[in-house]
């Protein structure tokens, strides 16, 4: 999909949940499914979720979404945390795909996440789908790992 | 200290030898390149990308010189890689050329000047960063990392990198983490989406990023997911540096910004991809009003 065919955009950060799909329904809109690294949820989770329920996706890698932002395709963003933190606690980048919407004025909803196991997934940064990116295993010890960020700051105001 | 990256591409008699950087850091492969359309298949299946395509075009000028204008070269090399100005190195070859001397001499000349050049600014900027100093970077620069870190021990800094891994190509985990670790410098690599995290925990404290293109207002074009980090710079108010070259009087909007096949998007997850749709921007705009200094390539004349 080319950027120019993009007219109407909404963003989606952390698991989906199935009881809030009908809310990515309602906004009739095309959802950007950015990866999500480490966990890839975008691919295993999100994208696969909403096909089923037909709604019209795109997939994109993380770093992508600024670009997005800038060239206005994003009208909201849907964050998924975790229900029941004082303050909303989301996955890895949650903090990004924030930040991102607030310094751009993209309205911000916050909707408590879906449960999926990422007990097994690969949550190392240097590897990706069995792929090992560092072949030093000296350096394997420089790895940047984080699972939940709490993003109360960034959305004022904000409750799960 | 020293990396492949630093010059990628290189001529040899009558063929040019191209780094296959999509096989680091499992394997330093040179392609053989010897002809133009060998050229512009290492070129668009980003086998080469920043230095090594400026090279790669160069070398080819010299290599086809007889056979083809370098007019028609540069066409071609815009057409495959269309944010990238080739058509202005085109004419920087074009106004050497009218000063008489042989294309290989000016070549050699730009190459050796170049990298006087990077050095210079790498002892500049180094001059600009802080005593400790937590440096966040996307993507790869050739090399001139290494020389940063050089000019900040001669300057009895010290200096840690941050690098963004840069998918979808990974050219940040693969190749920029492999060139500062293979050169024992202090460096971690995080996935792009948390440099929100990082900077909001202030572990880094600037930003650094190269530039495919520069205009005179300040705005740069690099690798995609670097205007992110300029904002978010700029929300933490951490100083963010571009490494920039021939800045030109246009408008950056005005610069198509390439939009590579949307399969790209799923490299090294295919095996999940079940056919879906991707956008791939490979490039976005940073404004001048995030950029806190362009250090522009101090080239000779």
């Amino acid at each position: 999909m080319k950027l120019e065919t993009i007219k109407n955009a909404v963003l989606v950060w952390g698991i989906i949940s199935h009881e809030h799909i009908a809310c990515l329904k309602d906004e009739d809109a095309l959802v950007i499914v950015p990866e999500q690294r480490p966990y890839c949820v975008g691919i295993h989770h999100n994208l696969p979720l909403l096909s089923s329920h037909y709604i019209p996706a795109v997939y994109c890698t993380d770093n992508m979404i600024g670009i997005l932002f800038y060239t206005k395709k994003i009208k909201k963003t849907f964050l998924f945390c975790r229900k029941g933190s004082l303050r909303p606690e989301g996955m890895t980048g949650a903090s990004y795909a924030a930040l991102l919407s607030e310094i751009h004025r993209v309205p911000v909803c916050i909707l408590a996440e879906g449960e999926y196991d990422l007990s097994g997934f690969d949550r190392d940064a240097s590897t990706l789908a069995g792929h090992n990116f560092v072949v030093d295993e000296r350096s394997k010890k420089y790895i940047i790992h984080s699972e939940r960020e709490t993003i109360g700051e960034e959305v004022p105001g904000s409750e799960v | 200290m020293d990396s492949p990256l630093l010059f990628p591409v290189s001529l040899t008699e009558n063929t040019i030898q191209v780094l296959d950087e999509t096989k680091i850091p499992y394997t330093c492969e040179y392609i053989t390149v010897k002809t133009l359309d060998d050229a512009l298949g290492v070129l668009g299946q980003m086998k080469t990308r920043s230095l090594g395509q400026v090279l790669l075009f160069f070398y080819c000028c010299v290599l086809f010189e007889n056979s083809c204008a370098s007019d028609e070269i540069a066409g071609k090399f815009q057409k495959t890689r269309p944010t990238f100005d080739f058509l202005f190195l085109n004419g920087l070859i074009k106004r050497y050329r009218a000063s008489g001397a042989p294309l290989d001499k000016i070549v050699s000349g730009f190459i050796t000047n170049f990298d006087r050049a990077r050095k210079l600014r790498a002892t500049t900027l180094a001059g600009l960063l802080p005593q400790e100093a937590h440096i966040l970077t996307i993507c790869n620069v050739n090399g001139e990392l290494l020389y940063l870190a050089e000019a900040l021990e001669s300057s009895g800094k010290h200096v840690s990198y941050y690098v963004c891994e840069t998918r979808p190509y990974l050219q940040g985990s693969r190749i920029t983490f492999w060139e500062l670790r293979k050169n024992n410098l202090s460096c971690y690599l995080l996935c792009d989406n948390q440099a929100a995290l990082l900077m909001k925990k202030q572990k880094v404290n600037c930003v650094v990023v190269g530039a495919d293109r520069a205009t005179k207002t300040g705005d740069i074009i690099n690798k995609t997911g670097t205007y992110a980090l300029g904002c978010l710079a700029r929300h933490f108010n951490i100083p963010f540096y571009a490494l920039t070259q021939y800045p030109r009087d246009i408008d950056v909007n005005s610069i198509e910004i390439e939009e590579r096949p949307p399969r790209e998007v799923f490299s090294y997850i295919e095996k999940w991809s079940n056919g879906q749709d991707a956008v791939y921007p490979a490039f976005d705009v940073v404004p001048g009003r995030l950029i806190t200094k362009s250090l522009e390539l101090p080239m000779k004349q």
